[in-house]
């Protein structure tokens, strides 16, 4: 029997630094693995800028239109030759585009073959709760939702997108996003550019590894306040395409599907682009510009007319954002390229007015300019304040109020009927954060900017807007009934959530809840 | 003089535990409960080990739980939150106070083994030696896979 010693021997010193070295030294392996590296080169402009297919419905009635859509694994080439592993609708990347009418059903069937519990989000879409996408709505493995839109609302761009708890960040990175569209006849007595000249575009960033497969922080690992910034720019799920263009107006239905990139595009040329439409639909009345700030989840419709070009010149959709953080620098100030290959006559225009006051109303727009103005200052205000806090452990958590996101907890109880303004501040100026905030349900009218009337491109029916640092944006909402009936009333019928539309933010829990109340 | 500082020891953990326990009670009552019952457990073992000399069996417990509890900081760390709550396998964030907790575990585990007697203390020696093989080999497959 060996002899009872308390000192510890070398050789047992030794042995117990295998774990005391593997429990205080592998903690620190994924923080290094996440750390934000650079892709590989790659040429740019040797992609074809994708069409998006249109998702044929599986049956129509009189009153409907079903669609299927299966969640599950697929490949994506997005840099030339090789074969990226995404998550995707249909296993597509981006996913198939859904076009609607306005006043006709979509229902639309989920089906989750992936490894995670998944939610659909149609992110501008007015419907109750239980159609919403709500974060914790969860559909899980195995399982299918079916998902119903009865599309009361004007033509608009839309997008579907996963929404779970937590997950909305690293799920939307890997591929699950796509296109809804909402038509109707309005917009379509307008000769404004249709079918082929008609493109959406969704923009969006990635870091590629070596092997091209996607580079992602480890799950619940937050690299940057900034949220993640990639370095190749992907657009329809190509990185850095061409686009062949004839010489006559496209209109451009543009998105920022990025986690967290904001962008400033501006045409290479220098040429001003007109803006007909935000998140809302059609503007009342054009606008010329030259450059557009557009942030995570806005989308803004643009016609970009290519006549004055001479055949094969080449004119560069660039992303002239400055700053060092989410700056357009190096391989992210290019996004692609339209190529002038071929002569067309063009029958389209942007007409003036586009879509007047008149035709503006839907359930989501049902202020006129003059109940705006009259609701301005006396209307029932609350104050949303965006911002960061430590935990405990020393880690960010984004906040609102004060609170990360908790499913249990309602935040606001607005009224079916009532107008209210909303207030949005971000104190946080020294830090250089800023907040794409969205609202689900509905659209608002900005008001104000910092004390001030907002740029023109705000102008519109919106239901996202950008928070920068220091910035107080206030915003008018009168609440739309919530349009049940479609299915039994389920839990979350009357609830929704507002966040932070930069990803990691709201995965970080910068979100809260409110029940809309009859 | 010993037991004084294992007691102290366990009693920091604790103590860690205890400070940190609210905000996941926020995230999920599972990871509160978790982080409640440690605090409690570590307390009251920072007593016992004050109350008279420990037997085997009361140092191998702590040597086993303080290991346990280190276990699940570096799978926590590494692979993600096993299977539990709505952060289930997010890699939690290597913090200060969570690399405090973890060394003071790690130095009460030293001095438990440094009270072992006879051929108990060589097999806890050995038994702990290959589970920091094994932590570091599921480590770096988490880490790079």
């Amino acid at each position: 029997m060996e002899r009872y010693r308390r000192e510890i021997t070398r050789s047992e010193v030794l042995k117990l630094s295998a774990l005391g070295s593997a429990a205080l030294l592998l903690p620190f392996g994924q923080a290094v693995r996440a750390a934000q590296e650079s892709s590989p080169n790659f040429s740019p402009y040797q992609s074809d800028l994708p069409l998006l297919p249109v998702l044929e419905p599986t049956s129509s009635t009189t009153t409907y239109d079903s669609y299927e859509i299966v969640q599950r694994k697929g490949t994506a080439e997005i840099i030339p030759g090789y074969s990226t592993p995404i998550w995707g609708y249909n296993g597509l990347y981006p996913g198939p585009t859904i076009k609607v009418r306005k006043g006709r059903e979509a229902r639309v069937r989920h089906v989750n073959q992936l490894r995670d519990p998944v939610t659909v989000h149609t992110h501008g879409i007015y419907e109750n709760g239980d159609n919403d996408g709500h974060p914790n709505d969860l559909v899980q493995p195995k399982r299918a939702k079916t998902y119903f839109f009865r599309n009361y609302q004007n033509a608009r761009t839309l997008w579907y997108h996963d929404h779970a708890e937590h997950v909305t960040a690293q799920h939307l990175y890997k591929g699950l996003a796509g296109f809804y569209l909402v038509g109707d006849e309005f917009e379509d007595s307008l000769p404004l550019p249709r079918g082929e000249y008609d493109v959406p575009l969704i923009i969006q960033d990635r870091i590629f590894n070596g092997d091209r497969t996607l580079n992602y922080p480890p799950h619940g690992v937050v690299v940057s306040d900034n949220g993640f910034l990639g370095d190749v720019i992907v657009v329809n799920g190509k990185a850095q395409p061409r686009f062949a263009v004839a010489t006559r107006k496209y209109r451009f239905r543009i998105l920022n599907g990025s986690n967290a990139r904001p962008y400033t595009l501006a045409l290479s040329n220098g040429q001003p682009f007109t803006l007909i439409g935000t998140e809302g639909g059609l503007l009342e009345t054009p606008i010329s510009l030259t450059s557009l700030p557009i942030w995570p989840a806005e989308r803004y419709e643009v016609v970009i007319d290519f006549s004055d070009h001479s055949l094969n010149s080449q004119v560069i959709l660039k992303n002239t954002r400055g700053g060092n953080t989410s700056g357009g620098s190096g391989t992210t100030a290019e996004i692609m390229r339209f190529d002038v290959v071929r002569s067309e006559t063009d029958d389209s225009s942007v007409p003036n007015p586009l879509r007047p006051e008149s035709e503006q109303a839907d359930p989501t727009h049902q202020l006129t300019k003059v109940e705006v103005d009259a609701a301005r200052n006396a209307a029932t205000t609350k104050r949303w304040e965006f911002g960061r806090k430590r935990s405990r452990t020393g880690g960010p958590l984004y906040v609102i109020n004060g609170k990360t996101y908790d499913k249990y907890r309602i935040d606001a109880f607005p009224r079916e009927g009532d107008t209210e303004i909303w207030e949005f501040a971000n104190p946080f100026a020294q830090f250089q954060w800023s907040h794409p905030v969205h609202l689900h349900l509905t659209n608002f009218k900005i008001l104000d900017r910092n004390g001030g009337p907002p740029p023109s491109r705000e102008t519109g029916w919106k239901e996202t807007l950008i928070l920068g640092p220091g910035e107080v944006v206030r915003v008018l909402i009168k609440w739309p009934e919530v349009p049940l009936g479609a299915q039994p009333e389920g839990k979350f019928a009357r609830k929704y959530v507002f966040h932070c539309h930069n990803l990691e933010h709201e995965d970080h829990d910068m979100m809260a809840q409110f029940k809309v109340v009859p | 003089m010993i037991y004084a500082a294992a007691s102290a020891l366990s009693l920091i953990a604790g103590l860690i535990h205890l400070w940190v326990m609210p905000e996941h009670f926020e995230e999920w009552w599972g990871y509160g409960t978790f982080f409640l019952v440690s605090a409690v457990a570590q307390g009251l073992y920072a007593a016992l080990l004050l109350s008279g000399r420990p037997g085997q069996v009361l140092l191998l417990s702590g040597i086993i739980g303080n290991f346990a509890v280190v276990t699940l900081y570096v799978a926590t760390r590494t692979a993600g939150v096993p299977f539990f709550g709505p952060h289930a396998w997010e890699v939690e964030e290597v913090s200060a106070v969570g690399v405090a907790a973890t060394a003071a575990e790690l130095a009460l585990i030293v001095v438990l083994v440094s009270l072992l007697e006879g051929v108990l203390r060589k097999r806890v020696v050995n038994a702990l030696f290959v589970s920091g093989v094994v932590l570091w080999t599921l480590g770096l497959l988490s880490i790079f896979t």
